[in-house]
């Protein structure tokens, strides 16, 4: 047991339990099909998510863990470098879509290097160039896909 | 026998041998590549197949087939990227095989077993392709449905430290798997008005997702840390893998090509249903099963000689009935009816030379398989060497240019997105995404076929006792949770003690 545990039951608990009562009937249906309606199996996982997240929470609880531990399983800094990593990634494929795939490609590739702390200007030129350009003549020419 | 020495004779002409190296060489590739799957390379390759002869035609799609099947693993093992959806299993030991600065012998075990499967399954379907079809027929929902049943208890023994953890993450992947149209009425399900979701979640988008970026965030987090991990593995070049090793193995090959030759004349289950079957078993029978996924070459093997084995035993309902047992099979179809040929029970008759022909162009792709992979494995492994920051952004690139093929649209992108961040949520809190994957890749067919089999036996269990292959099953499931039950309690009373 974990005390982050105790944050991740209660999460889940809380998301099933919408999911129950809210996106389950405004997105499935209870009737029609013969075997199964389409609700059925769905409806099943997200009770035995309730349930066992439920029964998580109970256990850490039960297990006594030191009250001022964090229930945030990550260090303040792999958070960080997380959101930065995935607002470069996010920001990257914005650029792949509306700056199209080739410029896109490059400054996602070129700004995660140097977030990397790359720093090496043939490398910083080289990637984007091989792989970008490598993966625009297989995808248009080999696929004939068209790319943003 | 002889009538197969008469088919290599035909096989071994220099066009027809160029054809089956082409067509291994072009799906290996296809294999490597993220996102460019193997029914979309198929799909492109049938018309192609007009040009040649029927021989070398089938042959060119199936060197095709038995290609990607094999470099599905190279981006498994070397970037968390399956190549391949069926290859997911393989990142579980592979890619942290080649964070020890073991890539080399990751590739090559992946390399032996994927043969070894191939191999077992094209001699299973030159010698038993009639009698097993029979067998095949047999295989009805209720069948199907047991099967898919047993498969779910594994999720029990690859849960990790905490049954519980893992038990929700393997929910929440069932969940997951019930994204789309319901198959038996056609209403949408968890679609939220988007076209895109109506086929459900792809498998290959949250592989990418979940294994692959959200490992790339994980190493930009570590960065300094794998600098160091980095030199080891430069300095472990001298990495080789030892013959204990593959003895060791040949066991876990040997069942996991038996498990993937069943599975795969089973019409309908698929390749990433085997794999990860054959991964689970293989982490249930080891006597060290902590050491899956810390890096296990018996993970790698097992995973990668059930995904390749499907391959020749996908065919074997086709060839011998006419049924196609997957996409793939379905695509090759195509390439028979270009040279007027009709799969078939009347094929062994009718076009008896042809089907010699190509189980010995079968073999010849085996060959040239093992041929290009070890080749090509010295080659991949040096991508192990390139610094962190230009592996990482090309792997981000290549998860989002993956994501975009095998959707063809931004849709699939940003799904890769929020499963990256899902996998980085998992990761932290400690809770395991294989019995999530093993969840989401069972929960169409089983939903299917428990559909199939409440109707066929119209809700009434005692219609079980005309099912009596199920009823073995069923009582193989029951027997393997209650195991699985005791050995758990058994492990936490240790624990506890």
């Amino acid at each position: 047991m974990r005390p982050s545990d105790l944050a991740a039951g209660t999460a889940l608990c809380a998301l099933g339990l919408y999911t129950l009562f809210v996106v389950l009937p405004a997105q499935t249906s209870a009737t029609g099909g013969i075997g199964l309606a389409p609700r059925d199996l769905p409806a099943l996982a997200v009770l035995v998510v309730v349930g066992l997240s439920a029964l998580l929470v109970v256990r850490t609880l039960l297990a006594r863990l030191p009250l001022r531990a964090s229930l945030w399983p990550a260090s303040w800094h792999e958070t960080l470098t997380m959101f930065v990593g995935f607002a470069l990634a996010f920001a990257g494929v914005l650029a792949f879509q509306f700056a199209g795939f080739v410029l896109g490609g490059a400054v996602l590739i070129v700004s995660l290097m140097l977030f990397m702390g790359e720093r090496n200007w043939l490398r910083l030129l080289l990637t984007p160039t091989i792989v970008v350009g490598g993966m625009y003549l297989f995808v248009t020419r080999l696929l004939h896909l068209t790319v943003p | 026998m002889e009538a197969v020495l008469a088919g290599f004779s035909a096989a071994l002409t220099p066009s027809n041998v160029a054809f089956v190296a082409l067509g291994v060489l072009l799906g290996y590739v296809v294999g490597v590549l993220p996102g460019f799957n193997r029914p979309t390379a198929l799909a492109l390759a049938v018309p192609l197949t007009f040009y040649m002869g029927p021989v070398s035609g089938i042959a060119f799609l199936i060197g095709i087939s038995k290609g990607s099947a094999t470099g599905g693993a190279v981006s498994a093992i070397l970037l968390n990227t399956p190549g391949e959806a069926s290859s997911a299993a393989t990142c579980l030991d592979g890619y942290p095989l080649a964070r020890k600065g073991r890539a080399r012998s990751a590739l090559l075990i992946a390399l032996i077993a994927s043969v070894c499967g191939d191999i077992f399954a094209t001699f299973v379907l030159i010698a038993l392709a009639q009698p097993l079809s029979r067998v095949a027929l047999l295989i009805g929902p209720v069948e199907i449905c047991a099967v898919l049943l047993f498969a779910l208890t594994f999720i029990a023994s690859l849960s990790g430290a905490s049954l519980l953890k893992g038990l929700i993450s393997g929910f929440l992947g069932i969940l997951l798997g019930t994204v789309g149209l319901d198959a038996e009425t056609g209403t949408p399900r968890f679609t939220f008005g988007q076209a895109e979701l109506f086929d459900g979640l792809p498998l290959m988008v949250i592989a990418i997702g979940l294994l692959a970026l959200s490992e790339m965030v994980v190493q930009m987090e570590e960065r300094a840390k794998y600098h160091a991990q980095q030199s080891t593995a430069l300095a472990a070049a001298s990495d080789r893998l030892r013959m204990d090793e593959i003895k060791a193995c040949m066991p876990v090959i040997l069942r996991s090509s038996l498990l993937g030759t069943l599975l795969g004349v089973i019409p309908g289950l698929g390749a990433s249903v085997a794999s990860f079957v054959a991964y689970s078993w293989a982490r249930s029978t080891s006597s060290t099963p902590e050491r899956f996924g810390q890096g296990a070459l018996e993970g790698v093997a097992a995973a990668e000689a059930a995904d390749n084995a499907v391959v020749p035993a996908g065919l074997i309902p086709l060839f011998a009935l006419g049924i196609p047992g997957g996409i793939a099979a379905a695509l090759i179809i195509g390439a028979f009816t270009i040279h007027g040929i009709t799969p078939g029970p009347l094929m062994f008759l009718n076009h008896a030379h042809v089907l010699n022909a190509i189980y010995a162009s079968m073999l010849l792709a085996s060959v040239l398989m093992f041929a290009f992979g070890y080749f090509g494995s010295g080659v991949f492994a040096r991508l192990a060497q390139l610094p962190l920051s230009v592996i990482v952004a090309t792997v981000v690139f290549l998860c989002i240019v993956g994501a975009y093929i095998e959707g063809g649209t931004m849709f699939g992108v940003y799904l890769v997105l929020g499963f990256a961040v899902l996998g980085w949520l998992l990761r932290k809190f400690d809770f395991s995404y294989v019995t999530f994957l093993i969840g989401f890749v069972l929960t169409p067919t089983l939903e299917l076929s428990l559909r199939q089999a409440l109707i066929l036996t119209d809700r009434n269990p005692y219609a079980l006792l005309r099912h009596p292959i199920a009823l073995a099953i069923l009582a193989v499931t029951f027997l393997a949770a209650w195991r699985m039950a005791n050995r758990r309690r058994d492990v936490t009373g240790l624990a506890t003690s």
